[in-house]
């Protein structure tokens, strides 16, 4: 079996230590030695995010970090998704938002740039996300999952609400987070499950994928 | 009349029983009194009026002045959107961080006036604090979350520069506050360990925290910081900010105590969405795991939710009052 291309480790290790212009340079040197796009993003670029989830999950990053791995992902992907001759299968479709009534999205993202870098292709619905127009979208894009977060303590009704319409209405699985969400609040309103960090949340995401699939 | 617990623990005497607090904001006391949330947020008469109606009905120890996490920002020129019956939030962040004069600008007339409202109204050992945005939170506020974090990494001294800006205007709120009989109550969410790594808190949230206690220590009142989420990554760089009482969601009590702070806390807010039973026994298991000595004041790890029954609230308090208590 062949080694992978030296390049693809560059990739994942501009991304993994924050260098944005390493990721870029990287990203045209794959091109230029004839790595598929799609190779480079997915073994270069999200094997980067991968690692990172890691140092977050393992508490050595923390949000600042992954945000700004985030754009640097994004940035070298601006250089390699025009070649992508066609986008890869992806692992499941999840729909996801910030419940009504709250603004703070910074998990919400995390979770979308993980979740996209393991696969799946993310609907991103937003802040301040009423039930009615998360189910409509998970209708419309048929989603496989559904992933729901607040931060704060006064929208835990609405995400209460929003999990009850879905499982009432949809197929899809509901993964809920958030600072004030714990595992019995989760089971509480009904929801398939819930992660303490972005790691989790695409564990469970390939997990219910699986479910879903098999 | 039997001396305030919380006010005893403070003051670093044993109180002759558990102080216990549930801690809520003006959305859920709004929300209970039937009163339009913005109403209540932007007239300091009615604000005073909706806290010390809750405070009454449930009967904590200490009262918290709280409105939102938006006042300051709004008067350094974010655009908030407000809703009927849900906290106001930052929709357009201010883009700059500029003094304030808390006598003047915003909304922070309004929380002074129902500060000292409130502060007239009830028994003078009973502590009010009053909340106001730690610096960190607040430059998150005024210039965006995505803006300084990205700035923490990419221009660290430009990062630090926007928080000390921050806390340097956030030093006159303070003196108003005690002014008014209130004790600075410093929130600062967005520190929590859950956003920030203890590199970051160190160099972007830890001195202008322990620059707004010193602030309230040198007029001669206690300071409280409130960070809610999971502290602990960072936890013993909070200790260092000198606080006096520590109101925390996750976190080690027994540490925050041994390192000289009152810690405030322990009831997970989320139980207040399902019964009476789930209350009462979060508030047991709370009292179970109590830091050592009698520098703990049994309250609400975060804010009630807006909507959370009265009658929860109510039991909470009724729950500390039964378990056995030696002073």
């Amino acid at each position: 079996m062949d080694a992978p291309p030296p390049v693809l480790e560059d990739l994942a290790r501009s991304v993994l230590e924050l260098d944005r212009e390493g990721a870029v340079r990287a990203a045209g040197e794959a091109l230029l030695a004839g790595v598929p796009p799609e190779t480079a993003i997915t073994a270069g670029l999200a094997e980067g995010m991968r690692r990172v989830g890691e140092r977050f999950a393992a508490k050595v990053y923390f949000v600042p970090e992954v945000l700004v791995a985030g754009r640097i992902f994004y940035a070298a992907m601006e250089v390699l998704a025009p070649h992508v001759a066609r986008q890869p299968d992806a692992a499941g479709t999840m729909v996801c938002a910030v419940v009504e009534g709250d603004f703070h999205d910074i998990g919400k993202n995390i979770v979308k740039l993980m979740v996209e870098a393991a696969g799946f292709r993310v609907v991103d619905l937003g802040k301040n996300v009423p039930a009615e127009r998360i189910l409509e979208a998970v209708e419309r894009e048929r989603a496989d999952l559904v992933g729901l977060s607040t931060l704060m303590t006064p929208t835990l009704d609405r995400m209460a609400r929003t999990v009850k319409i879905l499982k009432e209405r949809t197929s899809a699985a509901v993964l809920v987070g958030g600072a004030p969400v714990d595992r019995a609040f989760a089971a509480k309103i009904g929801a398939d499950g819930t992660a303490p960090d972005a790691a989790g949340a695409v564990a469970l995401a390939r997990e219910f994928a699986g479910r879903r699939r098999r | 009349m039997t001396p305030n617990p919380a006010g005893a623990v403070l003051a670093g005497r044993r109180p002759e029983r558990l102080p216990v607090a549930p801690v809520f904001g003006a959305d859920h006391a709004a929300a209970r009194a039937g009163v339009p949330l913005r109403d209540a947020m932007t007239d300091g008469d009615r604000l005073a009026g909706v806290l010390l109606a809750a405070h009454e009905d449930y009967g904590g120890d200490l009262l918290v002045v709280f409105s939102d996490v938006t006042v300051e920002a709004e008067a350094m020129g974010a655009t908030v959107r407000f809703s009927p019956d849900l906290p106001p939030h930052v929709a357009e962040p201010a883009g700059e961080i500029r003094k304030l004069d808390p006598e003047r600008d915003g909304r922070l007339p309004v929380i002074l006036r129902a500060a000292a409202l409130a502060r007239a109204a009830l028994p003078p050992d009973l502590p009010v604090l009053v909340s106001l945005k730690g610096p960190f939170s607040l430059a998150v506020l005024a210039l965006g979350m995505d803006r300084l974090l990205a700035l923490a990494i990419e221009d660290p001294p430009k990062a630090r520069d926007a928080v000390l800006a921050a806390a340097e205007s956030q030093e006159a709120y303070v003196a108003a506050i005690v002014r008014r009989g209130g004790i600075p109550l410093i929130g600062d969410p967005f520190a929590s360990g859950s956003v920030l790594g203890p590199g970051h808190f160190e160099a972007l949230a830890l001195p202008g925290l322990a620059g707004l206690v010193f602030a309230a220590h040198r007029t001669g009142s206690p300071a409280a910081i409130h960070i809610c989420g999971d502290l602990r990554p960072v936890q013993r760089l909070v200790h260092r900010a000198g606080a006096d009482l520590l109101h925390l969601e996750q976190a080690d009590f027994a540490a925050a105590t041994a390192a000289g702070s009152v810690v405030l806390g322990g009831v997970p807010t989320d139980v207040f969405l399902r019964d009476e039973a789930a209350v009462r026994a979060a508030v047991r298991a709370a009292a179970n795991t109590a830091p050592p000595g009698h520098r703990f004041i049994l309250g609400t790890a975060c804010d009630l939710p807006t909507r959370a029954d009265p009658e929860l609230a109510r039991a909470m308090v009724d729950e500390a009052r039964r378990l056995p208590w030696s002073p």
